[in-house]
């Protein structure tokens, strides 16, 4: 592998090693993926370790670590099961966008729910509001000290798992600017979760609908000011980019990995079918995609970690790497030949794990628009 | 309860130990790292505490750099306390395992008051085992060997140990020295907030420059013994393939069948 790890960062890749040896057993995840269930319980040891705030200073009750490194560790965990990876990512981006715009108190509130083992959610997306965020129609209506929330939100990770919600809701008819982000604990009532959308990938990650029906918080859950909320939603994007890229470049690396060890014992004309050209060729160019990704994750982390934004950076990872995967695996499944499509082998769920990388986080059409007016900014003078 | 675990940080093998041309047994070494049986016996330990608000202490003896490695892993496991145990007493025979029980009893009495003070059954660099039964010895506590699981009841701990035989059960009022085998539980992973935080965390360190827990002369005599060594050999499998093939002698059945019952395997 082409990144140069530290004794530190060896040793904690280990450790997530060991532990997923552990629990995400080849027969585990295939019943998950069976299912398209997420069981909770098994993430209880993920949060017994941490798992779930790698990345959140000490002083939140989290590890502290680097992106750089967090981003290592997940990598290391989606080869094993993305689904499972971003289960525990949507919960501490949860956090992250509380701990972009928010206050300390509201960080800190947050991170006391999640501390001891519960999950959060990101809820931007409706029927309606997609790719065009701005066009979110749940209400968030003042009243007194309160708000009231309304509207239904959809495709929402860890919908029906969640404790804690970062909601982004209509709070005026001002287009883009109209729009405020609230914590919004469950405790609150009137949050009901849809069923758990039947997806063809990363099914053990819970994806469903949730209804906000009258729900009453205080003002003071809400992050930043009223009229910012798309702002606190696309700053948060852009770092949950590279976190999503870095799952892909697990799914790449286990493409690879299945690969090469079935290329060596497969025979064909008495020879090993990694003595063949064509199929030297796939294996290449999946090993160098994967490299490719990798250096393009960590340059980005280490970006992050030194306090950019990333916002072109992050669309460029994003991009670059959720493409590369989507060949890394088909040609997996090439090189297994028939066996490749067959669910006794590993190679066609991470086909499947794959897809949605292109279209969640900001299609990678609309990563393409954000680059090119980056673009155009940088050379506008 | 509170608890007091003895550990060491032992340097292991990774590659398969060969005789260089001087005749010495070589191999690579890891870096030093928490003997396994300790960390049962820290789990053991943190199973005590856990939700009784009781501690956790750590000591350990040994070179610098061993010890310092053992203890940081212990904290991250979520060890409360972590010692590190200097004694010049020992110079001549620091693999004297009944001296260095001597030593770590006197320690142990520096520390405070413990419930129980455990340690794993044997390190794997020195697996003569004596250390927990002189610990034991020289504080005058019951000691029970080889466990392989513990419950409290009050301040009464019921234990299996293990012996040739099968296995033994009882129960002991603590104050108590328990070793434990690998088969007692699985220790947790550590978690990352704790590895952090044990990176940095403050080690304590007891020194002891004279031994009161045993008296002077049978002090003396102990430590000046030469160390207990066993050098365990791995006789040599004489292997021998014979390959019986049908398809070229109709009498290969019966042939192996007379070769096993020769070897006394049919
Ligand atoms: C498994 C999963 C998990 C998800 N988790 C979350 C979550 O936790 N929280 C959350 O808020 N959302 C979540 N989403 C929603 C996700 O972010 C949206 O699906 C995504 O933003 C795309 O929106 P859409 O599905 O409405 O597609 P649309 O916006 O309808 O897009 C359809 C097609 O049109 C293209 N397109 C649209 N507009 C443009 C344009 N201007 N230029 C070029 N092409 C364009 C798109 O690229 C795409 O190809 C999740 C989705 C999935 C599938």
């Amino acid at each position: 592998m082409a990144l140069l790890y530290t004794d530190e960062q060896k040793d904690f890749l280990k450790m997530v090693k060991e532990f997923a040896d552990e629990t995400l057993t080849p027969e585990v995840v295939k019943e998950c993926d069976e299912k398209g269930e997420c069981p909770e319980e098994l993430f209880k040891p993920a949060f017994d370790m941490g798992l779930h705030m790698l990345e959140i200073p000490e002083k939140f009750g989290g590890a502290g670590l680097s992106y750089a490194t967090t981003a290592m560790i997940f990598e290391k965990l989606a080869s094993y099961d993305p689904g499972y990876a971003i289960t525990l990512v949507s919960t501490f981006v949860a956090l992250r966008s509380v701990m972009i715009a928010g206050t300390d108190e509201q960080v800190q509130h947050f991170a006391d729910i999640i501390a001891p083992g519960k999950f959060a959610a990101f809820a931007l997306s409706e029927s309606n509001a997609g790719t065009d965020a701005g066009s979110v129609q749940a209400t968030a209506t003042r009243e007194g000290d309160d708000y009231i929330l309304n509207g239904d939100k959809t495709f929402i990770t860890n919908g029906s798992l969640a404790d804690v919600f970062v909601g982004i809701f209509r709070t005026s008819d001002d287009g883009n600017k109209g729009l405020s982000a609230f914590i919004v604990e469950k405790s609150r009532g009137g949050i009901a979760a849809g069923k758990h959308e039947d997806k063809m990938g990363l099914r053990l990650s819970n994806t469903t609908d949730v209804t906000f029906d009258h729900v009453k918080v205080p003002a003071a859950n809400r992050i930043g000011d009223e009229g910012h909320g798309l702002k606190v939603a696309l700053n948060s994007l852009n770092l949950s980019r590279a976190f999503v890229a870095t799952l892909a470049v697990g799914i790449m690396q286990r493409a690879l990995d299945e690969s090469v060890k079935y290329a060596k014992l497969r025979k064909q004309f008495n020879r090993p079918i990694i003595k063949f050209e064509a199929v030297q060729e796939m294996l290449a160019d999946m090993a160098t995609q994967t490299e490719a990704s990798r250096l393009m994750v960590n340059n980005t982390m280490k970006m992050m970690d030194e306090g950019s934004l990333v916002r072109k950076e992050g669309a460029m990872t994003k991009t670059f790497v959720t493409d590369a995967v989507q060949k890394a695996t088909s040609d997996a499944v090439q090189i297994f030949g028939g066996y490749g499509v067959s669910k006794d082998y590993p190679v066609e769920k991470l086909m499947r794990d794959c897809k949605v990388f292109q279209i969640f986080e900001g299609t990678n059409q609309i990563q393409r628009v954000t680059i090119a007016n980056e673009l155009n900014r940088e050379y506008s003078d | 309860m509170n608890s007091l675990v003895f550990i060491k940080g032992v340097i292991v093998p990774t590659t398969k130990p060969e005789l260089d041309d001087q005749g010495q047994l070589t191999a690579e070494t890891s870096g030093a790292i928490l003997n396994p049986a300790d960390k049962n016996a820290i789990e053991a330990a943190l199973q005590l505490a856990d939700g009784q608000n009781g501690t956790v202490t750590v000591a350990s003896y040994g070179s610098a750099d061993a010890t310092e490695k053992a203890l940081r892993a212990a904290l991250a496991l979520g060890a409360t306390r972590a010692v590190t145990v200097n004694s010049d007493l020992l110079k001549a025979g620091a693999d004297n395992n009944s001296a260095v029980g001597v030593v770590l009893a006197e320690a142990a009495k520096k520390l405070g008051d413990f419930d129980v003070i455990f340690t794993g059954d044997q390190a794997l660099d020195t697996p003569q085992g004596y250390v927990s039964a002189s610990i034991a010895n020289s504080l005058g506590l019951p000691y029970f060997d080889d466990v392989n699981a513990l419950n409290v009841d009050g301040d009464q701990l019921s234990y299996v140990t293990l012996w040739e035989k099968g296995e033994l059960t009882g129960k002991v009022q603590t104050p108590a020295v328990i070793s434990v085998t690998e088969d007692i539980n699985k220790p947790r992973l550590p978690s990352f907030k704790t590895k952090m935080v044990a990176k940095r965390a403050e080690l304590e360190t007891v020194t002891i420059d004279s031994i009161t827990v045993i008296d002077q002369d049978a002090w003396n005599q102990l430590s000046s013994e030469a160390p207990t060594s066993r050098l365990a050999f791995i006789p040599e499998q004489k292997k021998q393939a014979v390959i019986y093939k049908l398809a070229d002698d109709d009498q290969s059945v019966s042939k192996l069948v007379n070769q096993l019952q020769t070897q006394g395997i049919l």
